[in-house]
């Protein structure tokens, strides 16, 4: 459960103070909390143990220099989340990265090669409009969010399709590459995917209005 | 300084983790710890012995800021934890310097090491840049 502004402060003065189990204390106070609150965010998150440790390492950093935090800033506890959240994007791109070297040619291609080629991700980021998504976040966190949410290329290609409204079997199918399939073999597995699909975003806050 | 209850209550699974993850910062008591607990052989529960903690306060500990060097400030960490953990002090200090102590010896034992092989390195490198002149000599005959 997250900890009152109050608990987070006493501690926190105890760091600024030097004490020497303050770091533990710290730590302790905030560890579980952070992790169940980027768990809570990131439910499909495909490696579990990601986020317990960029949340150790975001607060093994912090107590070295608590100094990096500026009251005026904001509330310290949002502080930490956004430093763990940060890192946690960061940690997924880099094992994204790693992933696609694994994954074959023609499955690259639809994923990004680089940060300024987003336009399927952004275009789903716009109309999805997740609600859970901190205010003044940028269209590129965004659109790394959406990675994690969502890591599988061809599922966000069919995402946008049911987004602008797509209702061909047809068009789902060559982006599943299934056409091969019987008709209906294909249209049983995109249901399934859509499906899936309208619940993750939902999960995330988000409404899919496939019909406007 | 208001005394803190000593708390044994069993730390989570991610504390005993973040616990291990501190090893590698200088920063933190995990790092002399283990290294006392591997110089010494001995386990948790031994190490929890041989301090005068409850096992349960461990990575407690382990996560807590090493004591600063300096003297006066060292005997005012080790007694603060002292009284935190209902520890013995002494035995934390002890633990502590017989640490220091030996990466001491391991660092000069290094230099030492790298300084004898030095010579050698020196030599090889002459040699290689003779070599070099040597094959460059050949090129402009």
């Amino acid at each position: 459960m997250r900890p009152s502004a109050y608990q987070v402060n006493v501690i926190y003065q105890r760091l600024l103070a030097h004490e020497a189990d303050a770091p533990g204390d710290f730590i302790e106070l905030l560890l579980d909390p952070l992790i169940e609150e980027l768990r809570r965010r990131f439910p499909a998150l495909p490696l579990p143990d990601l986020i317990i440790d960029v949340v150790t390492d975001t607060l093994l950093a912090f107590v070295q220099s608590p100094n990096s935090y500026q009251m005026e800033r904001g509330d310290l506890w949002k502080y930490l989340l956004m430093d763990a959240w940060g890192d946690l994007l960061n940690e997924w791109d880099k094992e994204q990265r790693r992933r696609a070297k694994e994954v074959p040619f023609n499955l690259v291609a639809h994923d990004r090669s680089d940060r300024n080629s987003n336009v399927v991700e952004e275009e789903v980021m716009q109309r999805l409009g997740m609600t859970f998504l901190p205010e003044g976040m940028d269209t590129q966190t965004a659109v790394s969010h959406l990675y994690i949410a969502i890591p599988d290329p061809r599922d966000r290609q069919v995402l946008l399709l049911m987004y602008n409204g797509e209702r061909r079997t047809s068009a789902f199918a060559t982006v599943l590459g299934i056409e091969h399939l019987p008709i209906e073999v294909q249209r049983q597995r995109v249901k399934q995917v859509k499906d899936r699909l309208r619940l993750r975003v939902k999960r995330y806050g988000g409404k899919i209005r496939e019909h406007q | 300084m208001e005394e803190k209850s000593v708390s044994t209550n069993k730390p989570s699974s991610a504390l005993a983790r973040a616990a291990q993850r501190a090893v590698s910062h200088e920063f933190f008591l995990a790092g002399i710890l283990r290294e006392y607990q591997q110089a010494n052989q001995l386990d948790d529960e031994a190490l929890a012995k041989s301090l005068g903690c409850h096992i349960n306060d461990l990575p407690r500990l382990a996560l807590c800021r090493r004591p600063a060097t300096e003297q006066k400030v060292f005997i005012q960490d080790i007694e603060h934890l002292a009284r935190r953990f209902h520890l013995h002090g002494d035995q934390l200090a002890s633990a502590i310097r017989q640490v220091d102590s030996l990466r001491a010896l391991r660092q000069q034992l290094t230099s030492t090491r790298n300084a004898q092989q030095m010579p050698g390195i020196l030599r090889a490198a002459r040699d290689r840049d003779q070599d070099s002149a040597d094959s460059l000599e050949e090129l402009d005959d």
